[in-house]
């Protein structure tokens, strides 16, 4: 064998998995199709929110637990904060799956939160203008993840560990050789132990019962230059979800660039091959985004700043797929995400080291089986 | 709408200029026609050099002091530490240009400098493999410009200042308006203003009637690599370098902004029309044959980082006929200044190139020496 493990992918997941996997002694070939970090796929763009009350479901909360720790961990030997604390508000009418789903994982697990008022919220983080008919859950915990820095630190801790990892080196296909995999790629062939696919948007061309079932959509972050800029600065500006009535939306506070970024779920609902999907954002996208800052966020509706395009890849349910192959356990796939997946890339990197060097987990995963989805 | 400069372009020196325009009290529009910051020109890349024992000319010695401190000033004002001193080398042959040009521009101008031998280099500097006949210019004052982080930076503080930055909006035309003042058109309105700054880099050509046909716009690739060993390619013991070697010149940073070990080269000073483009067709995908040379560097110099590489960048450069700025006065267009056309050298100065557009605009002349940077040099010659 040339490799214990290959990971194809390096984007947050793959990243966090080489560091994972070279951590604890193991020989990883590391593959990614575009340079590290790109701008093609769905790590790019500064910054992710990572939130503890978590609407998804509260099964994500002992997982999200162990990311805040192991992005502590990684931040203390990298020597760089990857992790802003802002708080987060999970916003909309008070039986709304975003407020309800936020306070079932409070209550379940125990979160500090507060439920605050349209009006209290405009109070205590005035870059916020929700209607009397919307209230808002905050967590203190809430904050967000410095995205292309994390990819960065995890393959510099990983290559100082020993990981072989190549940008511009796509994978043309694997086959299951005696005890393991052979993966081809635009430039060799390398054999190895175990397989991990974490090629996000891509998953669906290399692993056929994924391609119906993860699907690619296109998705538009814009940042806006606040005309109020106290208003929306790391300690004044909680991360949020916000359900609208005209659609859910999530923000952060300026950080980095000095605008307010903002994007909306689902954006056009454009979906397509991540081959196709356009990259480049357009009058259109930038509309759409400035009608909810006029509405909700109105100190932040200053000239743009600038327009980016990613990827969400979603599954039917929304929720991941960890899970090895049922006919090919030796290949195991840690995408889609569903565009909620950035802020846990700490522990899928630890959970995929798990699975592929001791064949399981203590985390539960079980909602992110690929059995859900039938034959 | 009405100001009283707009600055045409918001990279490394459209950024500078917005900044010190506002910060003299100017009511600046800065216009950029893609995101800010963004990779699509040549202010991307996380860094680039700044090396003061100045091999393209003892002339820019005082220019690369001035740009020194004043991005140590904007350090300063953003709290962003945009410019990193890590002291400069430029490694190469006794008898071959680059070293005894820098050599010379040290001399000149009295700056701190050391020489180094192979082995001199080797001990001090563990990451480097030189030649047996290498030799080292150590000189101290060299560093490197974080450029994204610069360029927001300067754009933070020119927002303090009042400017207005309007990013995703791409200028079509600049006018001279009879009787003064020039007129800039967008997609999106027209405004007015007294003048016109144009610091749009590769697409300076396109806007400045006497630039077209003489820049030459060429992609230049640079590279980042994985090293086990990243604690020998920090910024306190590995030094922004520049090689002359037989596999040609290049030039490099210590690890800074991204996982890996950059260097870009092999210069192309030397081969006109070889990486010809327009900024506006140009596929910026990078080749093998982008990053294969500077394997090859790194294998026989830089062995720690040898290996394929993590990732691969276009960069555009605009290049003039003498390799020298073009900052001055348009003779066509009343009250417009182009402030381009940087030939592959120009964000080291972009700190001071701000000051300087701001010295034309409201005064009218610089105290710095901008003679060799006249656009009637190309006049002249055609």
């Amino acid at each position: 064998m040339d490799y214990e493990v290959i990971v194809a992918g390096i984007g947050g997941m793959g990243s966090a998995t080489c560091w994972q996997l070279a951590k604890r002694g193991a020989k990883v070939l590391g593959l990614e199709r575009f340079d590290i970090p790109h701008a093609m796929g769905s790590s790019h763009g500064l910054n992710r929110i990572i939130r503890l009350a978590y609407f998804e479901h509260p099964n994500y909360v002992p997982l999200l637990r162990r990311a805040y720790r192991l992005w502590r961990e990684t931040e203390q030997i990298a020597g760089e904060q990857l992790l802003y604390v802002t708080g987060s508000l999970d916003i909309g009418r008070s039986d709304s799956r975003v407020v309800m789903g936020a306070l079932e994982a409070c209550r379940q697990h125990h979160l500090d939160h507060e439920m605050l008022s349209a009006d209290d919220t405009r109070q205590r983080f005035p870059g916020y203008r929700l209607p009397d008919t919307h209230v808002a859950v905050f967590q203190p915990d809430g904050g967000f993840v410095a995205s292309e820095r994390a990819i960065c630190r995890h393959v510099m801790l990983a290559s100082a560990h020993g990981a072989d990892i190549r940008g511009r080196e796509a994978i043309r296909g694997y086959d299951r050789i005696a005890d393991g995999v052979e993966v081809t790629t635009d430039r060799g062939r390398y054999r190895a132990r175990r397989l991990i696919l974490s090629t996000g948007a891509w998953i669906g061309d290399h692993v056929p019962a994924l391609a119906a079932r993860a699907i690619p959509e296109r998705q538009v972050l814009g940042w806006f230059q606040p005309r109020t800029p106290q208003r929306f600065s790391l300690d004044s500006f909680p991360v949020s979800n916000a359900l609208f009535d005209e659609g859910h939306v999530y923000q952060f506070p300026v950080w980095g660039v000095p605008g307010f970024k903002i994007g909306l779920y689902h954006h056009r609902n454009e979906t397509g091959h991540a081959d196709a999907l356009s990259r480049d954002a357009t009058p259109d996208d930038e509309d759409l985004l400035r009608g909810f800052l006029a509405r909700y966020f109105p100190d932040a509706d200053g000239p743009t700043l600038g327009l980016r395009t990613c990827m969400f890849t979603n599954t039917p349910d929304e929720h991941f797929v960890i899970d090895a192959l049922p006919d090919a356990p030796e290949i195991i796939v840690a995408s889609p995400c569903s565009g909620h997946g950035f802020k846990f890339v700490s522990v899928v990197g630890e959970i995929l080291a798990d699975l592929a060097l001791e064949g399981g987990t203590r985390h539960d995963i079980s909602l992110f089986r690929l059995s859900r989805f039938g034959a | 709408m009405t100001f009283d400069v707009i600055v045409v372009g918001v990279g490394g020196h459209g950024s500078a200029a917005a900044y010190h325009l506002a910060r003299r009290g100017m009511k600046v529009l800065a216009l950029e026609r893609f995101s800010i910051p963004h990779v699509m020109g040549s202010s991307h890349g996380y860094n680039r050099l700044l090396r003061v024992a100045y091999a393209e000319g003892a002339t820019y010695v005082p220019l690369a002091q001035r740009a020194r401190e004043l991005w140590q000033a904007l350090s300063m004002d953003s709290g962003d530490e945009v410019f990193l001193p890590t002291g400069s080398l430029d490694i190469g042959y006794a008898d071959r240009l680059s070293v005894p040009k820098a050599l010379a521009s040290c001399k000149i101008h009295g700056l701190d400098h050391d020489v180094l031998d192979a082995g001199a280099l080797r001990r001090r500097h563990p990451a480097w493999r030189p030649d047996a006949d290498h030799i080292a210019l150590w000189q101290p004052d060299g560093g490197l410009v974080r450029t994204e982080r610069s360029i927001l930076a300067h754009v933070r503080l020119a927002l303090r200042h009042g400017a207005e930055v309007r990013a995703l909006e791409p200028v079509s035309a600049i006018a001279a308006i009879s009787g003064g003042g020039v007129r800039v058109t967008t997609p999106r309105t027209t405004y007015e203003a007294d003048r016109a700054v144009v610091t749009a880099g590769a697409w300076v050509g396109k806007l400045i009637p006497e630039l077209a046909g003489v820049v030459e716009v060429r992609r230049i690739p640079v590279a980042w690599f994985a090293t086990r060993a990243p604690e020998i390619f920090a910024p306190d013991r590995f030094p922004v370098w520049t090689l002359d070697c037989s596999l040609g010149e290049f030039y490099g940073v210590p690890i800074d902004g991204h996982a890996g070990v950059k260097l870009g080269g092999p210069s192309s000073g030397d081969q006109p029309g070889r990486w010809r483009c327009d900024p506006d067709t140009i596929d910026r995908t990078p080749t093998d044959a982008d990053w294969s040379p500077l394997a090859a560097v790194l294998s026989r110099h830089l062995p720690d980082a040898a290996g394929p590489p993590l990732a691969v960048q276009s960069g555009l450069i605009t290049w003039t006929p003498d390799g020298n700025f073009a900052i001055d006065q348009v003779p066509s267009l009343p009250n417009v200044l182009a402030v381009s056309a940087c030939s592959g050298h120009g964000f080291k100065f972009a700190s001071l190139i701000g000051e300087i557009a701001a010295d034309l605009a409201i005064d009218g002349g610089s105290r710095h020496d901008l003679s060799r940077f006249r656009l009637d040099r190309f006049l002249a010659a055609t």
